[in-house]
């Protein structure tokens, strides 16, 4: 059995608990087929086997659970980390402190879209809690995010029903239309960021 | 760096617009077939019970991963008709994995109960 089949399993078998599980590891760090079982998830309450309800409450909670944790322990054990690794002059580089500046000026965006791709997720958040944007900031898109992405998911799974596996490709679609979406808006914003820099250059 | 931006958001904005047609093309596919045919959130329950009258759970979706609790709800089936069909006597059942069982034999089964079923309507 590969890798979806067995996540599947285990969430017909555990329902809420391996709901809760794969959304709060995929979110937190595992690369589990998250988005995947959350469709399946939907499409199983379409057929009575799950409380929709309860499917959009579990899966939101499990997401955010794992952001946060991810977030609470780059921003509190992060530098200390690296520096352990030997990668602490990582945030001593010229180019890191313009990602922070660039970051902690927009964090919106990152954070809203990166909710919609199971595999950045992890990392923005680890990014998020690193250069240190505040808790309410990152919490309010944090929770923006995984709502839209949870609703979407979760309402395109149930509409779907039975022909959920069939049109695996709407879900890959969806993503990358997020993503793509997310890259312009931050393109936009980067090119704006890197003029106000330029401008905020004392002239020689 | 001005033109390099610029030339990379031509490109994404176009990668977006054929993605978003490519998406736009399969919502419109679904719609045809009336999955989407939905005009208000609430109504959503009760159009994807009547789009499942139009497409139920086939004995030929059955896959191994399943498990014997998921096929005994989705297709309505008395909790131990299948282990008594098939001999199963694992304590675990229903909360079984299909797995390795052949599942010609389920299938079998499953298409002798919904004949039964069509009979006695």
């Amino acid at each position: 059995m590969d890798i979806v089949s067995i996540v599947l399993s285990y969430l017909l078998l555990y329902k809420y608990i391996a709901l809760f599980t794969i959304a709060f590891l995929g979110a937190f760090l595992l690369p589990v087929p998250s988005s995947i079982t959350l469709a399946a998830a939907s499409a199983f309450a379409s057929q009575g086997y799950f409380n929709f309800y309860l499917v959009f409450l579990v899966a939101l909670a499990g997401n955010l659970a794992g952001d946060n944790l991810g977030y609470f322990l780059a921003s509190r054990y992060g530098q200390r980390f690296l520096e352990r690794i030997g990668f602490n002059h990582i945030l001593r580089l010229r180019n890191y402190h313009a990602l922070e500046e660039y970051v902690k000026t927009y964090p919106g965006s990152l954070i809203y879209f990166s909710r919609f791709l199971t595999e950045v997720d992890p990392a923005v958040n680890v990014l998020a809690g690193l250069v240190g944007i505040p808790w309410r900031t990152y919490f309010l898109y944090d929770f923006v995010g995984e709502f839209s992405y949870v609703a979407l998911y979760s309402l395109t799974g149930y509409l779907l029903g039975n022909q959920w596996e069939n049109n695996a490709g709407f879900f890959t679609k969806s993503g990358l239309v997020m993503l793509l979406l997310g890259a312009v808006i931050m393109l936009i914003q980067g090119t704006l960021f890197y003029h106000r820099v330029k401008k905020k250059k004392p002239q020689i | 760096m001005l033109y390099i931006a610029i030339a990379a958001l031509m490109v994404l904005t176009a990668i977006l617009f054929w993605t978003a047609g490519s998406l736009f093309g399969q919502y419109r596919l679904l719609h045809s077939r009336g999955y989407l045919d939905i005009g208000r959130l609430h109504e959503l329950r009760s159009f994807s019970l009547r789009y499942q009258r139009f497409d139920m759970p086939s004995p030929d979706s059955i896959q191994p991963w399943m498990t014997y609790r998921y096929v005994n709800t989705i297709f309505g089936l008395p909790s131990h008709y299948v282990s008594q069909k098939l001999g199963i006597t694992d304590s675990r059942y229903p909360n079984l994995v299909i797995g390795t069982l052949p599942l010609n034999n389920l299938k079998a089964a499953l298409r002798a109960y919904l004949a039964s079923q069509k009979k006695t309507q």
